[in-house]
């Protein structure tokens, strides 16, 4: 790791770090802060969460209701019971991005939709990233222990581009949350960084990393409780944006 | 205080809530947090503001500090959690047009050496704000701050394997980038 690009790197850094009495000010500044905030009292515990649609162009929020309630309508025809990413869902989401994108052109950034909820992420400038969009499914089944058949418990659909950091409240809890970057690999795999952490059907939270082929099914994590099995599963697929 | 180690001035700080012990840890560890926010932001007002809110966010969440890793990987992941809040917040995550004023050149090296030096330095700072964000974060707890391979994956919650191509890929970008340089 020594070498060349290092040197530069450590020598810039060195640069542009502050010096002590500039850090000292920020301590002072920290401090202060801490100790004249009472929310901020260790038995306070407040979780911050910033989520993407705060950025939301609300002007258009009003005709893309409108559509997305007529695709829901339309998307309802794919069994509960199914886990992976049927080929009407496929269409369902090659649709409805391609929709936002004609309402959205340079600011749509990924959307989301669980429990019949939609969220759209836009951006108030072209961010140029025209790659192929991508469905992420995530879901979670569960059966009694003993049993043979799985159930879909909960699912959240998420259409997004390569390289977005997504950072989304699936459910109406706001501690719930949900993070996904994705990055397409030369050989046409997808490195997926997931992290999740939901209250309900099950509580739990999960951070997890993979290299997946695009239709290939994860599972992010398993865990029994009460009797009761759950999976916590995950499919990519590439979505055809001019379908 | 330097005795102390940083668990037992948290231990001490949840149970006397006295300020004086985490003032210890914000002195200890702001110098790396700064250093390690601020290639991931290329802003001296934004490293600041964030390096105040990474603190701020220790002592609201001091009590899940569980000890399983060492204070530090803990401090570093608030860190990265709060610049990657900061990117998508703003839409900062590349940065195409500096606010900084320019850099202050320091006249008492020789002028030449002075303005190739300034100039190298705004080079590296385009070629890391090229970046996206993962792999600048990559590159930064890395070979800027450090952190070894496995320390960054784990501050990053991913695997070592995807931390290791994450770095390679950030460092083929900046090799190409700084052609003439390396």
């Amino acid at each position: 790791m020594n070498n060349k690009l290092d040197t530069m790197l450590k020598n810039w850094a060195a640069t542009k770090s502050p010096d002590k009495d500039h850090l000292h000010d920020l301590s002072l500044k920290i401090n202060e802060k801490i100790s004249s905030n009472s929310n901020l009292n260790v038995e306070n515990i407040v979780v911050t969460k910033v989520l993407f649609f705060q950025k939301l162009l609300y002007s258009g929020i009003g005709a893309a209701a409108a559509i997305l309630i007529m695709l829901l309508i339309n998307c309802r025809d794919t069994p509960s019971s199914q886990v992976d990413s049927s080929y009407a869902q496929i269409a369902n989401g090659e649709k409805l991005f391609s929709y936002m994108q004609e309402l959205f052109p340079d600011n749509l950034r990924w959307i989301s939709e669980s429990d019949g909820k939609i969220n759209l992420g836009l951006e108030t400038r072209d961010n140029a990233n025209s790659s192929a969009p991508l469905l992420i499914k995530i879901f979670i089944v569960s059966r009694e222990r003993g049993s043979k058949v799985w159930k879909s418990e909960w699912s959240t659909d998420i259409t997004l581009r390569d390289e977005e950091i997504v950072e989304i409240a699936p459910t109406r809890d706001n501690d719930d949350i949900i993070t996904l970057w994705v990055y397409s690999l030369d050989d046409g795999k997808l490195a997926v960084d997931t992290s999740i952490k939901l209250d309900g059907p099950v509580r739990f939270a999960v951070q997890n990393t993979n290299i997946v082929k695009p239709g290939d099914s994860t599972e992010l994590m398993s865990l029994t409780e009460e009797g009761i099995e759950y999976k916590v599963l995950q499919t990519i697929t590439r979505l055809d944006e001019n379908a | 205080m330097d005795e102390f180690s940083d668990e037992k001035l948290i231990e001490f700080f949840i149970n006397s809530k006295e300020i004086n012990y985490f003032e210890e840890l914000v002195r200890r560890h702001i110098g790396k947090i700064r250093a390690m926010i601020y290639p991931m932001v290329l802003n001296d007002a934004d490293a600041d503001e964030l390096t105040q809110e990474v603190f701020l966010k220790v002592v609201r969440n001091i009590d899940r500090f569980k000890g399983k890793s060492k204070f530090s990987t803990w401090l570093y992941k608030i860190a990265i959690n709060t610049v990657k809040s900061f990117w998508s917040k703003s839409s900062k995550s590349r940065i195409d047009n500096w606010a900084e004023p320019p850099e202050m050149l320091d006249w008492k090296l020789k002028p030449d050496t002075c303005l190739v030096e300034s100039e190298l330095n705004n080079k590296i700072t385009k070629a890391l704000s090229s970046l996206s964000p993962v792999l600048r974060s990559a590159i930064t707890m890395t070979c800027i701050n450090g952190l070894s391979i496995r320390e960054a994956a784990d501050v990053s919650c991913c695997v070592t394997a995807t931390m290791y191509w994450r770095v390679h890929e950030a460092r083929r970008i900046l090799k190409t980038k700084l052609l003439d340089q390396v």
